[in-house]
């Protein structure tokens, strides 16, 4: 019957075999299902003929986990609708949306919703294109969980197609959402609907961009918010309404290198255009917000804020702060602007060299101050003979809060790139002798796939079998995202 | 004096310098020579600038009553084009005004109607009128979405700039001006010779430039084209319908087009006039830059493809058949 | 020392994406507004020039009362001193009486030596204001200003963006100016500063504080043209079904493409 949405694969469909880590795969056919019917049948059909499907969202991913490895390919872009805005009893406002959604067209739906103006979805991986079902898959975070509380804490539940073809809905106080569904790669069942609960927006959000003319400075500076306004976690409150008074949302960590490779870009984006050049002599950047349904008490943090910063060296003079939605879109933009960046740059590499993919670490060291997990990085990324020798170019930027950092490295050969996966090898070895998680946010996919093999505990991996065999014996979801694959 | 007190008088500013007309001038003379097609009226005609007499040739050309002629300075300051284009007005007590929406009539067209403390709408890509030689005034509001109406009640003359290159060029015909009466040309010179505040002393050719976020006109070229020398071809059609050429992120991770022509979200923005997309399927990425777009053009060979459902007019076909064959067309209309 | 003032306005911080695609119905509600992107460009260039040459910056501005944070924001940037005309009477003014009231409170305030406004805002988009207020003002205007090559106490030199043509003009204060966006890249709002803007007065104008206070030179009544109704551009885009007749597209796309392919040639001729 669906005979004719099943698409053998054409040069015209190249795109769909990579994703934004640069890996390119393979698939036999492709389709852009419409509906939850039509994404059953395309994939009863599959299961018949024992094809296995690789499911997409955005394809925004940056481990792979959104290349085919054969089979065939079920694009959920078309799947992109906004259902309805419920408010409940008890206050909570919740939204029904098709997985394939775009962050972007999220945000924007909900802005054209009765009585959606006021209201958002709190988690923000930066990425525009990102797709809802995506950002569920991989568990990204984005930057304001230090306030608003981790992207799972504003799902309430998920439609899931088995490997069946069965649908079931899981909430999220199910056992399941979090053990099965969530940032798990599509390994267990495909998410067909969502429903998310939304947030009232702050009344006030100010953005503050706070520059250091040495990088220990603006080290000292984290630790120092750190220690002053906690993980200022306001947890996830049952209602709508729920009011933060003031607080820290985001705290974001650039380094130089970073700030230069968006810079190089600026004139060419037009939403960080008009964003002026940054000081040269600026040697790391921090960016904070601050939300708050108080404007007075969102001004008297960021005079807290501009006192700690003069007291780490920071020129009070040149602290940039914005408010209002649009200006603090720019702001974050800019931030985004750096894994972009970065990832054009890879780019550009692998047309000389095809194995140079996407290289940056996702681990979070949460018993540790940032200062400190700054030093141990650039222990190795400067001390090392081996690093100064091979000349290879690496940029640090990330969450300050969850000491979550991204170090990108940028090699041009395959040496320097063999040598960066070394580093994150090791890294990765010491996060979890400390007890820190080696993926925080951006999955394993297949990229990062030997690494977490390499680190995880043998009961964890064991768990994971056991669960593929129990959801998807026959093999057919995701093919290439499970351990043993 | 235009005579007929109830005729429909209309004036129209030529915009003239080194000895050559605007183009913009023919394309006003569209919309007058419309606005007086059913109740009948007279188009007036004024020059301001150096050698302006020598413009008269080429007036005789064209449906025009009277041509007011002012020897002045070669190049153009709102103030003193602003007491000129007043004398006329106060000369020719015209019921309309009509100025192109070029760098220059958008300049000069503010400082008069504030001197004639008379209304003024900005921009219009429609005209018509109304019995009594009242003007309505179309034009694009809230970021084109929506169209405005609007009417000078009181005031007059009606004034209005019109949309550059949104009228077709009125063909001057020789034929036709033999069948009229003659235009008379009236070479006006005020007592006291006008001067200007405004001193220009340096002029520079200069082009515009080129980044793609400041284009009227667009082709936006997609992964449909097969490989960089066919994107010759697309240059030529953007070089013949005076548009720049651009592109999505795909053809420039290809390494075929510079990122400075990149259009999307880690790319421009881009609000030009008119958007021809060739070859592109529309991704996000892609879309979220062409908001701003008036008008879409989108050829694609997949009928499904996102494009069609942002596109005003849209062709589902193979490039390679429509591209040659829309080149040829347009080179032999223009010749 | 020169003394310059400033046109600023609030306007809706997406100029589209306004309408309800389903309704075709405005969205006022929740809509954020900001400073119009090209007043900052137009503030810029007048905080370089204090910068460079002494004196100072005031920025005026027309509007419902809530647009004193667009006030702010231009303290933020390092304004003196706002000035805000506001009131019933000024509400629902076209460019002419825009400009008017705009003269009358700029005068009010100070002879200043430049006027400097943006090329034009992105609600109204007709770029009319700054010549009109000139002619109000009486004194010359240059529009389209893509820099400043010279400036001394007494005389200015500019580049004039034209056709095709780049323009260097020389004129004396007072000079109104339109400025392109380009002209500058706008300063970030200070943190120092944006703190102290909260506290900075906004000095507000009304009616009765202006010279000439006949209402009927004001806002609607004092406008010259009505706004008789406002209607959706065009049919829903997505509407529109793929035509498949290549030689029929063919054809279409030509007839679409010829006054495109018409002006370009005009154009190059002018150039010649």
């Amino acid at each position: 019957m669906e005979s004719d949405k099943i698409i053998a694969m054409e040069d015209q469909y190249r795109d769909y075999l990579s994703d934004e880590s640069g890996m390119t795969g393979t698939a036999g056919s492709i389709s852009f299902p419409e509906s939850e019917d039509e994404l059953r049948s395309i994939f009863l059909t599959m299961k018949q003929g024992g094809t296995p499907v690789t499911i997409q969202g955005g394809r925004t991913g940056i481990v792979g986990g959104a290349v085919p490895d054969g089979g065939h390919i079920i694009n959920m872009s078309r799947l992109n609708k906004l259902h309805k805005l419920e408010f409940t009893d008890s206050g909570a406002a919740l939204l029904e949306a098709d997985p394939g959604i775009t962050r972007l067209e999220l945000t924007e739906g909900i802005q054209k919703l009765k009585g959606g103006h006021a209201l958002f979805w709190p988690p923000d991986p930066t990425e525009p294109s990102a797709s809802l079902g995506g950002i569920i898959a991989s568990g990204a975070q984005g930057i304001s969980t230090g306030l608003y509380g981790r992207t799972e804490e504003h799902i309430e539940a998920v439609r899931i197609m088995d490997s069946e073809g069965n649908f079931r809905t899981v909430q999220r106080d199910d056992t399941d959402f979090g053990a099965v569904y969530f940032g798990s790669e599509g390994r267990y069942g495909i998410i067909t609907k969502v429903r998310l609960r939304l947030r009232k927006k702050p009344d006030s959000m100010w953005g503050i961009a706070f520059f250091f003319e040495q990088k220990a400075d603006s080290y000292q500076f984290a630790d120092m918010l750190k220690e002053k306004f906690g993980t200022g976690k306001n947890s996830s409150p049952k209602s709508v309404d729920a009011e933060i008074h003031a607080s820290i949302a985001v705290c974001e960590y650039i380094d130089r290198v970073s700030i230069d490779l968006v810079e190089e870009r600026k004139p060419y984006m037009t939403k960080i255009r008009s964003i002026p050049d940054i000081d040269s002599e600026a040697a790391a950047m921090i960016y904070t917000e601050i939300h708050g349904s108080d404007e007075e008490a969102v001004s008297e943090i960021a005079e807290e804020l501009l006192e700690i910063s003069v007291s780490c060296g920071s020129d009070p003079d040149k602290a940039w702060a914005v408010s209002g939605e649009t200006e603090i879109d720019k702001m974050r933009s800019f931030r985004h602007a750096v894994p972009e960046s970065i990832n054009l740059l890879m780019e550009k590499r692998r047309k000389r060299v095809p194995g140079l993919l996407k290289q940056g670490s996702d681990m979070s060291f949460p018993q540790m101050g940032f200062k400190e997990l700054l030093n141990l990085y650039e222990k190795d990324l400067q001390d090392q003979q081996e690093m100064q020798e091979s000349g290879l170019q690496w940029t640090i930027f990330g969450h300050i809060r969850e000491n979550h950092l991204h170090i990108n490295f940028l090699p041009e050969t395959q040496e320097q790139y063999d040598l960066g996966n070394e580093l994150i090898t090791s890294w990765a070895e010491r996060c979890r002798k400390v007890s820190g998680a080696v993926i925080y946010e951006h999955g394993m996919g297949k990229i990062r796939k030997p690494l977490f093999v390499n680190t995880a505990d043998r009961p964890v991996l064991e768990e994971m079998r056991q669960r593929k065999q129990k959801y998807d014996p026959a093999g057919l979801l995701n093919k290439g995202n499970s351990i043993d694959d | 004096m235009s005579g007929d007190a109830s005729k429909l008088s209309i004036l129209v500013y030529f915009e003239y310098h080194h000895r050559r007309l605007h183009p913009v001038g023919l394309q006003l003379m569209t919309a007058a020579k419309e606005l007086i097609r059913n109740n009948g009226g007279e188009i007036l005609g004024i020059i301001i600038g150096e050698g302006a007499d020598q413009a008269e040739e080429q007036m005789n050309q064209l449906p025009l009553s009277e041509v007011y002629l002012y020897e002045s300075e070669e190049y153009f300051k709102s103030d003193l084009y602003k007491t000129l284009m007043l004398d006329c007005i106060q000369q020719s007590s015209p019921g309309i005004v009509l100025i192109g929406g070029t760098k220059e009539g958008r300049s000069l067209a503010p400082r008069l109607s504030a001197a004639l403390k008379t209304g003024l709408t900005a921009d219009c890509t429609e005209l018509y009128v109304r019995d009594g030689g009242e003007l309505v005034q179309i034009r694009p509001a809230f970021g084109g979405n929506l169209m405005a109406q609007i009417i000078t009640p009181d005031t007059r003359p009606q004034m209005a700039t019109l949309r550059y290159n949104q009228f077709p060029p009125l063909k001057p015909s020789v034929s036709e001006a033999g069948r009229r009466k003659p235009v008379s040309f009236i070479k006006r010179k005020l007592s006291t010779q006008p001067s200007s505040l405004l001193e220009i002393i340096d002029t520079a050719r200069f082009t515009a430039s080129e980044s793609i976020g400041k284009q009227d006109v667009l082709v936006a070229a997609g992964r449909g084209v097969r490989s960089k020398e066919d994107l010759d071809m697309i240059i030529e059609l953007a070089e013949l319908i005076g548009g720049e050429l651009a592109s999505t992120r795909r053809l420039v991770e290809q390494g075929w087009i510079s990122f400075h022509r990149q259009i999307g979200l880690s790319g421009h923005s881009v609000r030009p006039k008119l958007l021809l997309t060739i070859g592109v399927s529309g991704s996000v990425q892609f879309m979220a830059g062409i908001r701003g777009a008036e008008t879409i053009i989108a050829i694609n060979s997949d009928e499904d493809a996102p494009i069609f459902s942002a596109a005003d007019h849209a062709y589902c076909g193979d490039l390679y058949e429509i591209v040659p064959a829309l080149i040829s067309t347009l080179k032999k209309q223009n010749t | 020392m020169i003394k310059t003032a400033v046109c600023i306005k609030q306007v809706p911080a997406y100029s589209d994406g306004l309408m309800d695609p389903n309704t075709g119905l405005l969205i006022r509600k929740g809509l954020e507004m900001v400073l119009n992107p090209n007043d900052l460009s137009a503030l810029e260039t007048a905080l370089r020039i204090r910068e460079n040459y002494g004196g100072k910056v005031d920025v005026f501005s027309m509007g419902p009362k809530h647009a004193e944070e667009v006030i702010r924001q231009a303290y933020a940037m390092g304004a003196d001193e706002g000035f805000l005309l506001t009131g019933k009477e000024f509400a629902g003014a076209d460019v002419l009486a825009t400009s008017y009231t705009l003269s009358q409170g700029i005068s009010a305030v100070d002879d200043y030596d430049l006027i400097i406004c943006g090329k034009g805002t992105t609600d109204g988009d007709t770029s009319q204001v700054s010549g009109a207020l000139a002619e109000w003002l009486g004194i010359p205007h240059v529009n389209w200003v893509s820099g400043i090559k010279k400036l001394s106490q007494k005389t200015i030199q500019l580049c004039q963006e034209m056709e095709g043509e780049l323009y260097t003009v020389k004129a004396s204060y007072p000079l109104l100016i339109a400025v392109e966006r380009e002209i500058y890249t706008p300063r970030m709002t200070n943190l120092k500063m944006k703190i102290a803007a909260k506290r900075k007065p906004v000095k507000t104008f009304r009616l009765q504080d202006l010279k000439d206070q006949k209402e009927i030179h004001y806002g609607l009544k004092g406008s010259a043209t009505r706004v008789e109704k406002i209607f959706p551009a065009k049919e829903n885009r997505s509407d529109t079904e793929p035509i498949r007749d290549t030689a029929g597209a063919i054809e279409e796309l030509a007839l679409l493409l010829k006054p495109y392919a018409a002006g370009r040639k005009a154009k190059q001729r002018v150039d010649e």
